[in-house]
């Protein structure tokens, strides 16, 4: 199995900062568009971004083959991104108990398209696990072990989760012509 | 093979994760049904209108400042945090320090926690540094 950021890697973890930035500069849009999308607020997209390659950084020398670079690199965007979600539920809650600022849920500027707000919309009902399936499958277009291996599930469960979400999307679409 | 036995597969078909002699079965299925087709077409839809979804972009100093930023973090070995003010910033992170051990305890996914984080995430240790603000808690 030829992965071609193995290399990069080994780099890095030799302590080589342009290989580094080479990596970065090479995964940066992915992961942004992947915890955007899953988190649905830029500005925490863009530190968790951040975050990961921080991380890589930081575990580039303990890092064993075992996985790809790519799937291990998702690993840690997603794992932080649940604990992101995670931390907004409990500090929801605890606002709740110590009420301070209200929570400001970042609005989305600019004017968008009906169709693309809808689809965008319906994504975040979808739970999210089955989010984070779907993105990382259709727009990642990461095969069904990768996501397994990133999401922490059987491949089945992947299988599952995917028919799931497609099965959900469409049902929560098929209203929209009625709005 | 029956309609609601392709339907169930056809979101893994779409993908072609099916197994070969599947895929070539739910392959023969659509060539004779017409509803078993725009079940797929359907699908292919949703697919097409998620890659649809606009991109966003980084900056174009963004791999800059990381760079930096990770060489200076591994200079002083300081990692990041969030820092919180105000006069419930020790309870809120005593609490959230709390909840994490709880849910690390009653949850399989404690992967990345010992692989990142340098105290183990069930200690009290790890609560008590929480506390302090000292590390992330992820
Ligand atoms: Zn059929």
């Amino acid at each position: 199995m030829g992965d071609p950021d193995i290399e990069l890697l080994r780099a890095i973890a030799g302590g080589d900062h342009l290989a580094f930035k080479g990596l970065v500069e090479r995964y940066q849009s992915r992961l942004l568009n992947f915890l955007f999308r899953y988190l649905r607020d830029r500005q925490a997209a863009e530190d968790l971004t951040q975050e990961v390659f921080l991380k890589v950084y930081q575990a580039a020398p303990r890092f064993e083959p075992r996985a790809r670079v790519r799937t291990w690199i998702f690993t840690i965007a997603y794992n932080l991104a649940v604990n992101e979600l995670r931390r907004r539920w409990r500090r929801r809650l605890f606002r709740l108990l110590v009420p301070e600022d209200p929570e400001i849920e970042a609005p989305e500027a600019g004017n968008r398209l009906e169709l693309e707000e809808t689809m965008a919309e319906s994504l975040r009902l979808l739970p999210h696990n089955q989010r984070a399936a779907l993105l990382l499958r259709v727009r990642d277009e990461l095969s069904y072990q990768e996501i397994a291996e990133i999401l922490g599930v059987s491949r089945a469960s992947v299988e599952s989760l995917l028919f799931r979400a497609r099965d959900r999307l469409r049902r929560l679409l098929r209203n929209r012509g009625a709005r | 093979m029956r309609c609601v036995d392709v339907k169930e597969r056809l979101s893994a078909y779409v993908d072609r994760e099916l197994d070969a002699a599947l895929q070539r079965s739910v392959g023969e299925h659509l060539d004779g049904c017409v509803r078993c087709r725009e079940e797929l077409a359907a699908l292919r839809a949703i697919d097409a209108e998620i890659q649809a979804l606009p991109q966003v972009g980084m900056g174009p100093e963004f791999a800059e400042a990381v760079t930096v930023r990770a060489c200076k973090d591994f200079l002083a070995r300081d990692g990041s945090h969030v820092v919180r003010t105000g006069p419930f910033a020790r309870l809120e992170n005593l609490l959230e320090a709390l909840f994490e051990v709880l849910e690390a305890s009653g949850s399989v996914r404690t992967r990345t926690l010992d692989e990142f984080s340098d105290f183990p995430p069930l200690s009290m240790g790890y609560v008590y540094c929480r506390l302090l603000g000292l590390c992330t808690g992820d």
